[in-house]
């Protein structure tokens, strides 16, 4: 029987907080010493920085116990996991999601870590056979299915993709990570790689452009930013530059190749790809602007099977069929041919579309309905797509059933707007086609023929005007309420009957704001040159 | 429903929400002090990444997670008016 130890380099720095630097010797003395204190059971691992979860998830693995990683902190999700462990312990560093808990349910809760230990602590050799974590993922069913990793099959596989995460040849980097811990991209590139290999892992929040900068800045040099396509496209978009990148690696959706060249181009560091999933882990990467083949980490191997998927072989890990198309090209490379449409991936979590609509079909009143996924490929700089549902219940309101939906579907797939309609494009066999489906709520709403725009004049705003003092200081933007009352006042209708508002563009003071409406149905458009700058609606009835 | 009436701020940040996230609601329904995560409009740490640009674009105003815990930033519509109104654009 072969083991690993729990600590590749334990004498080298693994984490770096927005304080200081943490060696592995640091995360060794925390995880003893919490080690001690933690019930002899599964731990539930809700811990939301990088530090704090490594150390629990040590302290789980010198107990001979395993972390269950929760994949999202959600409240749904999360009663998931405690009727499918009810002999398990929570460990968190946070607030938990509002979820009724079990009242033999232990939490250990974490506000400060013992790192700073005296002498050498023990770094054991761990089992390659001892299961360290389970991961969910979503069955076809939309039932949570757990996957088993033992200690082996997680140490050999970041030792095997160790060169992505040396950029400079023979130098460590700081993996930059804005990804959670407790999902498995995140756990194996953001915990297990610093340990197995050394490369340490930045902590603090990482969410906002903002806190990226700060994360990158503070280094060690050369950073690596472990991100999504999301993340890319979002930091893209930000005007303010991001300090020095060696490399950025992107994972849990396809990223297209335009975002893959923007990001090359403004960041001056090469984009790779990781492909891979919760039950296999990462497997394969390619460089996205260079080329279409996905090269295997070393060690592990792609067998064909005759419905163009494959299985999966990796050292001391299970054998898995992945539910993409995939062409091997040699030996350690293949093609990607295509995504199982059923699967639904926003923002690196997954969720069966089956799943989704078996939730909603079981709803008290819904007679017909299905979610509708975002396109997959989103535009560079646009943002990421939202599921939509559409539904045949004639007896319930939309909000009611979204209201509904909330308690049952995770946040990142809970649709923005769902509709009501009087029955589904079905076609001859039962079945709904995606192109139907988005005819039918991109269609426009049937409405009495609009009457001609008519002209209302124009107003302007000057800069001592009233309204501007106190009105987000520094920053002079004619206030919406304002630019609201000088648009009613040239229609000459009241303000109560405003129905709906967006205001698309700032309006600065001494803009000259055209009105232009229609009164069938009431609707205005405020204009600044051939800018639009707020749209707005009135229920009928209401001009004076 | 909110006890104060939406200021002309407020009533613009909501706005700007629905439009950003495209939220499928009218903005003169949105409760200022209702909170944005969870069971109020039921939004997600993605929707905080991009409305946390759209606001930087109109206002200036960058949001960061070290200055201020983002929670209480995204408390409501109210609390997120008074962080922007708080802080000088960047």
């Amino acid at each position: 029987m072969h083991a690993f130890p729990l600590l590749g380099h334990p004498a080298a720095p693994l984490f770096r907080t927005p304080e200081r630097l943490i060696t592995g010797n640091g995360v060794l003395h925390a995880a003893h010493a919490l080690a001690a204190t933690l019930p002899p059971r599964p731990i539930i691992n809700l811990c939301r920085d990088r530090l704090y979860f490594t150390a629990a998830f040590c302290a789980a693995v010198l107990r001979g116990q395993y972390s269950v990683l929760p994949g999202s902190r959600a409240a749904g999700p999360l009663a998931h996991l405690l009727a499918r462990y009810p002999d398990a312990a929570i460990v968190t560093d946070a607030d938990l999601p509002p979820c009724p808990l079990p009242a033999a349910t232990p939490v250990i809760r974490l506000s400060t870590l013992a790192a700073d230990g005296t002498g050498t602590p023990v770094n054991p050799d761990i089992a390659a056979t001892q299961v360290v974590a389970h991961i969910l993922t979503s069955g076809s069913t939309g039932t949570p299915v757990a996957h088993a990793k033992t200690w082996g099959a997680l140490s050999r596989r970041a030792q095997a993709s160790i060169t992505l995460f040396t950029p400079v040849p023979g130098k460590v980097a700081t993996i930059v990570g804005t990804v959670p811990p407790y999902h498995m991209y995140g756990f194996e590139t953001t915990v297990i790689q610093p340990l197995v290999t050394g490369c340490p892992s930045t902590t603090g929040p990482a969410l906002f452009p903002a806190d990226i900068r700060a994360r990158l800045g503070q280094g060690p040099q050369p950073c690596i930013l472990l991100t999504t396509p999301l993340h890319i496209r979002t930091f893209l978009a930000d005007p303010t530059p991001l300090p020095p990148i060696a490399r950025v690696i992107s994972a849990t959706a396809p990223l297209d190749t335009a975002t893959a060249e923007m990001a090359e181009r403004c960041w001056h560091a090469p984009v790779f790809e990781i492909y891979g999933s919760t039950e296999t882990g990462s497997i394969a990467t390619r460089r996205t602007t260079a080329t279409q083949a996905w090269r295997l980490h070393p060690g592990i191997s792609l067998h064909p099977r005759p419905d163009g998927t494959a299985r999966i072989e990796a050292p001391d890990a299970t054998p898995h069929v992945v539910a993409d198309a995939l062409t091997p090209l040699t030996p350690d490379t293949f093609r990607l041919e295509g995504r199982m449409t059923d699967i639904i991936k926003i923002a690196g979590q997954r969720t069966s579309l089956a799943g989704l609509n078996a939730i909603l079909l079981g709803m008290q009143g819904v007679e017909d309905g299905t979610f509708i996924a975002p396109e997959p490929d989103a535009v560079p700089g646009q943002p990421v797509g939202r599921m939509e549902g559409v539904v045949v219940a004639p007896t319930r309101a939309a909000p009611d059933i979204l209201a509904a939906l909330r308690a049952r579907v995770p946040p990142a797939f809970l649709p923005r707007r769902v509709m009501r309609v009087d029955a589904l494009p079905r076609n001859e066999m039962g079945k709904l086609t995606r192109t139907a489906l988005l005819a039918l709520v991109r269609e426009p709403r049937p409405a009495t023929p609009a009457t001609a725009v008519q002209d209302a004049g124009c107003f302007s705003i000057a800069a001592d005007h009233p309204a501007l003092a106190g009105h987000f200081p520094g920053c002079p933007i004619v206030p919406g309420a304002v630019v609201l009352s000088e648009t009613f006042g040239l229609m000459g209708v009241e303000p109560a009957r405003l129905e709906q508002i967006k205001f698309l563009h700032p309006v600065r003071p001494g803009d000259t704001v055209r009105v232009t409406h229609t009164t069938q149905p009431l609707a205005f458009t405020c204009t600044v040159g051939t800018q639009v700058v707020a749209k707005g609606r009135l229920r009928n009835g209401a001009h004076a | 429903m909110a006890e104060n009436p939406p200021s002309p701020s407020e009533t613009e940040v909501a706005a700007l929400i629905v439009e950003t996230l495209q939220l499928d609601m009218p903005v003169s329904t949105i409760d200022m002090d209702a909170p944005l995560f969870g069971d109020g409009l039921g939004l997600d740490s993605i929707d905080a990444l991009e409305l946390s640009l759209a606001i930087k674009r109109q206002y200036g105003v960058e949001l960061r997670s070290d200055t201020a815990d983002k929670v209480d930033i995204f408390r409501s519509v109210r609390s997120l008016t008074h962080y922007i109104a708080a802080h000088p654009p960047s």
